[in-house]
Protein backbone atom coordinates (compact mmCIF):
# COMPACT_ATOMS: atom_id res chain seq x y z
CA UNK A 1 0.00 0.00 0.00
CA UNK A 2 2.73 2.51 1.06
CA UNK A 3 4.59 1.88 -2.16
CA UNK A 4 1.21 2.08 -4.28
CA UNK A 5 1.68 5.83 -2.06
CA UNK A 6 5.06 6.08 -3.79
CA UNK A 7 4.50 5.32 -6.72
CA UNK A 8 1.69 7.38 -6.83
CA UNK A 9 4.00 10.15 -5.90
CA UNK A 10 6.13 9.77 -8.66
CA UNK A 11 3.39 10.08 -11.58
CA UNK A 12 2.31 12.92 -9.73
CA UNK A 13 6.26 14.55 -10.44
CA UNK A 14 6.11 13.23 -13.85
CA UNK A 15 3.01 14.58 -14.88
CA UNK A 16 4.20 18.18 -13.70
CA UNK A 17 7.66 18.78 -13.39
CA UNK A 18 7.46 22.16 -13.12
CA UNK A 19 5.93 21.69 -9.57
CA UNK A 20 9.47 20.52 -7.81
CA UNK A 21 8.88 21.83 -4.91
CA UNK A 22 12.28 22.66 -3.40
CA UNK A 23 15.02 24.11 -4.27
CA UNK A 24 17.23 21.07 -2.70
CA UNK A 25 20.40 23.09 -2.51
CA UNK A 26 22.98 20.44 -2.64
CA UNK A 27 25.76 20.09 -4.14
CA UNK A 28 25.57 16.74 -5.83
CA UNK A 29 28.45 14.82 -6.80
CA UNK A 30 28.61 13.42 -10.33
CA UNK A 31 28.16 9.36 -9.24
CA UNK A 32 30.65 6.94 -9.07
CA UNK A 33 29.59 4.50 -11.86
CA UNK A 34 32.98 2.23 -11.08
CA UNK A 35 31.68 0.46 -7.68
CA UNK A 36 31.74 -3.16 -7.65
CA UNK A 37 29.47 -3.61 -4.90
CA UNK A 38 25.97 -5.48 -4.78
CA UNK A 39 24.12 -2.81 -3.33
CA UNK A 40 20.91 -3.31 -4.91
CA UNK A 41 20.67 0.56 -5.02
CA UNK A 42 20.22 2.84 -7.67
CA UNK A 43 22.53 5.14 -5.52
CA UNK A 44 25.21 2.57 -5.37
CA UNK A 45 28.11 5.29 -5.17
CA UNK A 46 30.41 3.83 -2.81
CA UNK A 47 32.46 0.56 -2.96
CA UNK A 48 33.66 -1.25 -0.16
CA UNK A 49 37.28 -1.28 -1.81
CA UNK A 50 37.52 2.26 -0.57
CA UNK A 51 35.91 2.67 2.63
CA UNK A 52 38.43 2.14 5.46
CA UNK A 53 38.43 -0.77 7.50
CA UNK A 54 36.15 -0.97 10.58
CA UNK A 55 38.29 0.56 13.27
CA UNK A 56 35.70 0.52 16.15
CA UNK A 57 34.12 2.96 15.38
CA UNK A 58 30.33 2.38 14.28
CA UNK A 59 30.42 4.53 11.70
CA UNK A 60 32.22 6.77 8.95
CA UNK A 61 31.31 10.05 6.65
CA UNK A 62 31.40 9.86 3.31
CA UNK A 63 31.07 12.30 0.36
CA UNK A 64 31.43 15.01 3.04
CA UNK A 65 28.28 14.03 4.29
CA UNK A 66 26.46 15.10 1.37
CA UNK A 67 23.96 12.56 0.48
CA UNK A 68 23.24 11.76 -3.09
CA UNK A 69 20.09 12.54 -3.36
CA UNK A 70 18.75 14.75 -6.67
CA UNK A 71 16.85 18.13 -7.13
CA UNK A 72 13.71 15.58 -8.17
CA UNK A 73 13.85 13.94 -5.27
CA UNK A 74 13.22 16.75 -3.09
CA UNK A 75 9.38 17.24 -2.06
CA UNK A 76 7.41 18.14 0.61
CA UNK A 77 4.62 15.44 0.27
CA UNK A 78 5.24 12.28 2.67
CA UNK A 79 6.16 8.76 1.24
CA UNK A 80 7.86 5.80 1.92
CA UNK A 81 9.02 2.95 -0.70
CA UNK A 82 10.98 -0.48 0.13
CA UNK A 83 12.17 -2.38 -2.42
CA UNK A 84 11.73 -5.73 -3.60
CA UNK A 85 13.40 -8.57 -2.37
CA UNK A 86 16.11 -9.81 -4.79
CA UNK A 87 16.18 -13.53 -5.90
CA UNK A 88 18.80 -14.16 -3.05
CA UNK A 89 15.92 -12.64 -0.39
CA UNK A 90 17.97 -9.73 0.48
CA UNK A 91 17.16 -6.34 1.07
CA UNK A 92 17.40 -3.56 -1.19
CA UNK A 93 17.42 0.72 -1.26
CA UNK A 94 14.68 1.90 1.17
CA UNK A 95 13.90 5.31 0.57
CA UNK A 96 11.34 8.11 2.18
CA UNK A 97 9.97 11.15 2.78
CA UNK A 98 9.28 11.69 6.24
CA UNK A 99 7.15 13.59 7.87
CA UNK A 100 4.73 13.79 10.78
CA UNK A 101 1.92 12.23 9.07
CA UNK A 102 3.71 9.10 8.83
CA UNK A 103 5.26 8.39 11.92
CA UNK A 104 4.33 6.40 14.17
CA UNK A 105 1.42 6.73 16.69
CA UNK A 106 0.58 3.58 18.56
CA UNK A 107 3.00 1.11 19.67
CA UNK A 108 6.01 -1.26 18.25
CA UNK A 109 4.55 -4.54 16.53
CA UNK A 110 5.82 -7.90 16.93
CA UNK A 111 9.00 -8.69 13.83
CA UNK A 112 10.21 -11.63 15.33
CA UNK A 113 8.23 -14.05 12.37
CA UNK A 114 10.65 -12.56 9.52
CA UNK A 115 13.74 -14.49 9.12
CA UNK A 116 16.13 -11.97 7.22
CA UNK A 117 18.88 -13.35 4.88
CA UNK A 118 21.82 -14.22 6.98
CA UNK A 119 19.81 -14.56 9.95
CA UNK A 120 21.72 -17.54 12.83
CA UNK A 121 21.26 -16.91 16.35
CA UNK A 122 24.08 -16.11 18.27
CA UNK A 123 24.28 -15.24 21.81
CA UNK A 124 27.76 -13.40 23.22
CA UNK A 125 28.23 -12.43 27.25
CA UNK A 126 30.30 -10.09 25.75
CA UNK A 127 27.56 -8.20 23.33
CA UNK A 128 24.69 -6.04 25.01
CA UNK A 129 21.68 -8.11 25.49
CA UNK A 130 23.49 -11.30 24.53
CA UNK A 131 22.41 -11.79 21.16
CA UNK A 132 24.09 -10.93 18.28
CA UNK A 133 22.55 -10.31 15.38
CA UNK A 134 19.08 -7.85 15.44
CA UNK A 135 16.49 -8.05 13.22
CA UNK A 136 17.37 -4.70 12.13
CA UNK A 137 14.95 -1.86 10.36
CA UNK A 138 16.66 -0.06 7.62
CA UNK A 139 14.38 2.72 8.10
CA UNK A 140 14.04 3.10 11.97
CA UNK A 141 11.09 2.37 13.36
CA UNK A 142 10.72 5.68 15.21
CA UNK A 143 10.48 7.64 11.54
CA UNK A 144 8.00 5.44 9.86
CA UNK A 145 6.23 3.26 11.75
CA UNK A 146 7.26 -0.51 10.27
CA UNK A 147 6.93 -3.41 12.20
CA UNK A 148 7.30 -6.60 10.29
CA UNK A 149 8.15 -5.54 7.11
CA UNK A 150 10.13 -7.97 5.19
CA UNK A 151 11.86 -5.49 2.52
CA UNK A 152 12.71 -3.17 5.79
CA UNK A 153 14.42 -5.52 7.97
CA UNK A 154 17.91 -7.02 7.37
CA UNK A 155 20.64 -9.61 9.82
CA UNK A 156 22.33 -6.59 11.31
CA UNK A 157 24.35 -6.68 14.62
CA UNK A 158 23.58 -5.60 17.86
CA UNK A 159 26.34 -3.02 17.64
CA UNK A 160 25.63 -1.27 14.21
CA UNK A 161 21.76 -1.13 15.17
CA UNK A 162 22.77 0.25 18.37
CA UNK A 163 25.75 2.33 18.32
CA UNK A 164 25.55 2.78 14.03
CA UNK A 165 21.99 3.62 13.21
CA UNK A 166 20.42 4.30 15.97
CA UNK A 167 21.68 7.79 17.15
CA UNK A 168 21.13 8.91 13.10
CA UNK A 169 17.47 7.94 13.32
CA UNK A 170 17.13 10.05 16.60
CA UNK A 171 18.53 13.25 15.41
CA UNK A 172 16.28 12.92 12.55
CA UNK A 173 13.19 12.21 14.87
CA UNK A 174 13.88 15.05 17.07
CA UNK A 175 14.59 17.45 14.16
CA UNK A 176 10.88 16.52 12.50
CA UNK A 177 8.91 16.35 15.74
CA UNK A 178 10.54 19.74 17.01
CA UNK A 179 10.10 21.58 13.56
CA UNK A 180 7.35 19.81 11.42
CA UNK A 181 9.76 19.64 8.72
CA UNK A 182 10.12 17.05 6.62
CA UNK A 183 13.66 15.13 5.87
CA UNK A 184 14.63 12.90 2.90
CA UNK A 185 16.14 9.85 4.13
CA UNK A 186 17.56 6.79 2.65
CA UNK A 187 19.16 3.81 3.47
CA UNK A 188 20.62 1.40 1.32
CA UNK A 189 22.15 -2.12 2.06
CA UNK A 190 25.40 -2.85 1.20
CA UNK A 191 26.41 -6.82 0.34
CA UNK A 192 29.16 -8.34 -1.23
CA UNK A 193 28.93 -10.34 -3.95
CA UNK A 194 26.21 -13.34 -3.25
CA UNK A 195 26.56 -12.59 0.49
CA UNK A 196 23.49 -12.96 2.63
CA UNK A 197 24.44 -10.39 5.57
CA UNK A 198 24.98 -6.95 4.63
CA UNK A 199 28.66 -5.75 4.84
CA UNK A 200 26.94 -2.42 5.84
CA UNK A 201 24.59 0.08 5.48
CA UNK A 202 24.55 4.21 4.24
CA UNK A 203 22.37 6.35 5.96
CA UNK A 204 21.90 9.66 3.71
CA UNK A 205 19.16 12.16 5.05
CA UNK A 206 18.60 16.12 4.12
CA UNK A 207 16.17 18.50 5.93
CA UNK A 208 13.78 20.11 2.89
CA UNK A 209 12.35 22.83 4.28
CA UNK A 210 15.41 24.52 5.28
CA UNK A 211 17.77 23.37 2.28
CA UNK A 212 19.61 20.53 5.04
CA UNK A 213 20.58 23.75 7.87
CA UNK A 214 19.02 20.73 10.34
CA UNK A 215 19.77 17.93 9.30
CA UNK A 216 22.15 16.70 6.41
CA UNK A 217 24.18 13.71 6.30
CA UNK A 218 25.55 10.79 4.04
CA UNK A 219 27.45 7.85 6.40
CA UNK A 220 28.23 3.96 6.04
CA UNK A 221 27.48 2.42 9.33
CA UNK A 222 29.35 -0.85 9.63
CA UNK A 223 27.56 -4.23 10.30
CA UNK A 224 30.42 -5.30 12.57
CA UNK A 225 30.41 -6.75 16.50
CA UNK A 226 33.82 -5.55 18.22
CA UNK A 227 34.89 -8.70 19.36
CA UNK A 228 32.93 -11.46 16.68
CA UNK A 229 34.08 -12.28 13.67
CA UNK A 230 31.13 -12.83 11.00
CA UNK A 231 31.18 -14.69 7.92
CA UNK A 232 28.94 -12.61 6.21
CA UNK A 233 28.16 -15.47 3.33
CA UNK A 234 25.98 -17.11 5.78
CA UNK A 235 25.67 -15.42 8.91
CA UNK A 236 28.02 -17.57 11.18
CA UNK A 237 30.22 -16.06 13.23
CA UNK A 238 32.51 -16.84 16.20
CA UNK A 239 34.41 -14.82 19.04
CA UNK A 240 37.66 -13.82 17.93
CA UNK A 241 40.19 -15.87 19.71
CA UNK A 242 42.93 -13.19 21.84
CA UNK A 243 45.81 -14.85 20.03
CA UNK A 244 48.69 -13.69 18.48
CA UNK A 245 47.83 -15.24 14.97
CA UNK A 246 44.71 -13.00 15.00
CA UNK A 247 44.89 -9.94 12.82
CA UNK A 248 41.67 -8.13 14.82
CA UNK A 249 41.94 -9.00 18.42
CA UNK A 250 41.83 -5.97 20.79
CA UNK A 251 45.47 -4.75 21.61
CA UNK A 252 45.97 -4.83 24.87
CA UNK A 253 47.47 -1.47 26.01
CA UNK A 254 51.35 -0.85 27.97
CA UNK A 255 49.29 2.32 29.18
CA UNK A 256 47.74 2.41 32.27
CA UNK A 257 44.79 4.85 32.76
CA UNK A 258 43.04 6.74 36.05
CA UNK A 259 39.37 6.24 35.70
CA UNK A 260 36.98 8.40 37.18
CA UNK A 261 34.28 6.05 37.70
CA UNK A 262 31.67 8.81 38.57
CA UNK A 263 32.12 10.98 35.66
CA UNK A 264 32.85 8.32 33.29
CA UNK A 265 36.26 9.86 31.69
CA UNK A 266 40.00 8.60 31.69
CA UNK A 267 42.98 10.19 32.33
CA UNK A 268 46.61 9.73 31.65
CA UNK A 269 48.28 9.00 35.02
CA UNK A 270 49.83 12.23 35.03
CA UNK A 271 46.94 14.54 34.78
CA UNK A 272 46.66 17.10 36.52
CA UNK A 273 42.99 16.19 36.87
CA UNK A 274 43.46 12.94 38.71
CA UNK A 275 44.64 14.32 41.83
CA UNK A 276 41.25 16.07 41.76
CA UNK A 277 39.30 12.91 41.78
CA UNK A 278 37.83 11.42 44.84
CA UNK A 279 39.49 8.65 46.12
CA UNK A 280 35.81 6.37 45.88
CA UNK A 281 35.50 7.62 42.55
CA UNK A 282 39.39 6.41 41.13
CA UNK A 283 40.78 3.83 39.93
CA UNK A 284 43.63 2.64 37.71
CA UNK A 285 43.57 0.09 34.90
CA UNK A 286 45.85 -1.30 32.57
CA UNK A 287 42.83 -1.85 29.81
CA UNK A 288 43.20 -0.51 26.15
CA UNK A 289 41.45 2.65 25.39
CA UNK A 290 39.57 1.08 22.91
CA UNK A 291 38.55 -1.20 25.66
CA UNK A 292 37.79 1.95 27.94
CA UNK A 293 35.77 3.22 25.13
CA UNK A 294 33.73 0.29 24.88
CA UNK A 295 32.61 0.54 27.93
CA UNK A 296 31.73 3.76 27.95
CA UNK A 297 34.47 5.41 29.11
CA UNK A 298 35.99 9.04 27.26
CA UNK A 299 39.14 10.34 27.09
CA UNK A 300 39.76 13.46 29.26
CA UNK A 301 39.93 16.55 27.20
CA UNK A 302 42.83 18.10 29.02
CA UNK A 303 45.39 14.82 28.77
CA UNK A 304 43.93 13.59 25.95
CA UNK A 305 44.89 9.92 26.60
CA UNK B 1 30.21 32.93 33.04
CA UNK B 2 27.88 30.73 32.66
CA UNK B 3 28.22 28.45 29.99
CA UNK B 4 25.30 26.24 28.82
CA UNK B 5 25.64 23.20 27.22
CA UNK B 6 23.02 20.41 25.55
CA UNK B 7 24.73 17.32 25.65
CA UNK B 8 23.88 13.78 24.61
CA UNK B 9 24.22 10.69 26.26
CA UNK B 10 28.03 10.29 25.08
CA UNK B 11 28.66 13.79 25.76
CA UNK B 12 28.40 14.86 22.18
CA UNK B 13 27.42 18.15 21.21
CA UNK B 14 27.30 18.57 16.88
CA UNK B 15 27.68 16.68 14.10
CA UNK B 16 28.71 17.77 10.59
CA UNK B 17 28.32 21.22 12.11
CA UNK B 18 24.68 21.19 13.20
CA UNK B 19 23.23 20.61 16.68
CA UNK B 20 22.45 17.14 17.57
CA UNK B 21 19.05 18.16 18.89
CA UNK B 22 16.52 20.53 20.19
CA UNK B 23 13.62 20.89 22.61
CA UNK B 24 11.34 23.74 23.45
CA UNK B 25 11.33 23.02 26.33
CA UNK B 26 15.07 23.48 27.46
CA UNK B 27 14.44 27.14 25.71
CA UNK B 28 11.13 28.29 27.88
CA UNK B 29 13.76 26.82 30.85
CA UNK B 30 16.90 29.17 29.81
CA UNK B 31 14.09 31.91 29.36
CA UNK B 32 12.48 31.33 33.11
CA UNK B 33 16.08 31.53 34.43
CA UNK B 34 17.97 34.04 32.44
CA UNK B 35 17.55 37.57 31.95
CA UNK B 36 19.90 37.63 28.53
CA UNK B 37 22.17 34.87 26.65
CA UNK B 38 24.67 35.64 24.25
CA UNK B 39 25.08 33.12 21.38
CA UNK B 40 26.69 32.67 18.33
CA UNK B 41 25.43 33.58 14.99
CA UNK B 42 25.14 29.77 14.14
CA UNK B 43 22.33 29.39 17.26
CA UNK B 44 20.61 33.02 16.10
CA UNK B 45 17.81 31.19 14.41
CA UNK B 46 16.87 28.89 17.38
CA UNK B 47 16.56 32.01 19.04
CA UNK B 48 14.97 34.46 16.73
CA UNK B 49 11.67 31.68 17.32
CA UNK B 50 11.34 32.13 20.82
CA UNK B 51 11.10 35.31 22.73
CA UNK B 52 14.38 35.12 24.92
CA UNK B 53 16.56 38.44 24.99
CA UNK B 54 19.93 37.06 23.28
CA UNK B 55 22.53 38.60 21.24
CA UNK B 56 25.09 37.41 18.66
CA UNK B 57 28.45 37.13 20.49
CA UNK B 58 31.45 35.40 18.00
CA UNK B 59 34.04 35.47 20.97
CA UNK B 60 32.61 34.10 24.12
CA UNK B 61 35.69 34.61 25.88
CA UNK B 62 35.48 38.63 25.78
CA UNK B 63 32.13 38.20 27.89
CA UNK B 64 32.33 39.43 31.24
CA UNK B 65 32.05 37.57 34.55
CA UNK B 66 28.16 37.70 34.94
CA UNK B 67 27.30 36.93 31.43
CA UNK B 68 25.49 33.62 30.45
CA UNK B 69 26.68 32.34 26.72
CA UNK B 70 24.93 29.53 25.33
CA UNK B 71 27.66 27.38 23.67
CA UNK B 72 26.98 25.30 20.24
CA UNK B 73 29.14 25.41 17.41
CA UNK B 74 31.90 27.29 19.45
CA UNK B 75 33.19 24.84 21.60
CA UNK B 76 36.55 24.96 23.76
CA UNK B 77 37.83 23.36 26.51
CA UNK B 78 39.79 26.83 26.67
CA UNK B 79 36.34 28.64 27.63
CA UNK B 80 36.04 26.29 31.14
CA UNK B 81 38.77 28.06 31.99
CA UNK B 82 36.91 31.16 32.04
CA UNK B 83 33.86 29.65 33.86
CA UNK B 84 32.54 30.17 36.93
CA UNK B 85 29.52 28.16 36.34
CA UNK B 86 28.22 24.98 33.88
CA UNK B 87 25.01 24.31 33.06
CA UNK B 88 24.47 20.91 31.02
CA UNK B 89 20.76 19.81 29.47
CA UNK B 90 21.70 16.18 28.80
CA UNK B 91 18.88 14.86 26.27
CA UNK B 92 19.18 11.43 27.19
CA UNK B 93 19.48 9.91 24.47
CA UNK B 94 22.13 8.70 21.68
CA UNK B 95 23.02 10.65 18.91
CA UNK B 96 26.21 10.75 16.03
CA UNK B 97 28.64 13.63 16.74
CA UNK B 98 32.49 14.51 15.78
CA UNK B 99 32.53 17.60 18.69
CA UNK B 100 32.14 16.61 22.16
CA UNK B 101 31.86 18.33 25.41
CA UNK B 102 35.47 16.36 26.35
CA UNK B 103 35.89 17.92 30.20
CA UNK B 104 35.81 16.24 33.13
CA UNK B 105 33.84 18.79 35.25
CA UNK B 106 34.24 17.15 38.30
CA UNK B 107 38.06 16.93 37.81
CA UNK B 108 38.38 20.60 36.67
CA UNK B 109 37.58 22.39 40.39
CA UNK B 110 34.04 22.28 39.51
CA UNK B 111 31.35 20.37 41.85
CA UNK B 112 27.67 19.52 40.98
CA UNK B 113 25.42 21.98 43.16
CA UNK B 114 21.69 20.84 41.31
CA UNK B 115 20.41 18.87 39.23
CA UNK B 116 17.00 18.32 38.47
CA UNK B 117 14.57 16.70 35.24
CA UNK B 118 11.88 18.03 33.68
CA UNK B 119 9.63 17.02 30.17
CA UNK B 120 11.20 18.05 26.99
CA UNK B 121 8.78 18.08 24.10
CA UNK B 122 10.64 15.43 21.83
CA UNK B 123 12.78 13.98 24.71
CA UNK B 124 10.74 12.03 27.41
CA UNK B 125 13.08 13.79 29.92
CA UNK B 126 15.86 16.26 29.98
CA UNK B 127 18.21 16.04 32.92
CA UNK B 128 20.04 19.42 33.79
CA UNK B 129 22.56 19.90 36.17
CA UNK B 130 24.41 23.22 37.55
CA UNK B 131 28.33 22.96 38.29
CA UNK B 132 29.99 25.77 39.98
CA UNK B 133 33.60 26.57 40.85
Amino acid sequence: MKQLKYFAFLLAVLISLSTILCGCGLDLPEPDTTTTTQSNSDSSVITLDNLPEFDGTAYVAINDNIPYFTEDDCTTDSYEYYSPLDKLGRCGVTMACIGEDIMPTGERGEIGQVKPTGWVTAKYDFVDGKYLYNRCHLIGWQLTGENANEQNLITGTRYMNVDGMLPFENMVDDYIEETGNHVLYRVTPIFKGNELVARGVTIEAYSIEDNGEGICFNVYCYNNQPGVEIDYATGKSWTIEADATSTTQVEKSDDEYVLNTKSKKFHLPDCSSVDKIQEENKETTDKSKDELMDLGYDPCGACKP
Amino acid sequence: MTLIFCVDDKFGLMFNKRRQSRDSAVLEDIKLNFEKVYISAYSEKLFSETNIEYEVCEDFSACDENEICFIEDKYSPDLLALADEVILYHWGKAYPADITFDIDLLSADFTLEEQSIFNGTSHSEIKKERYKR
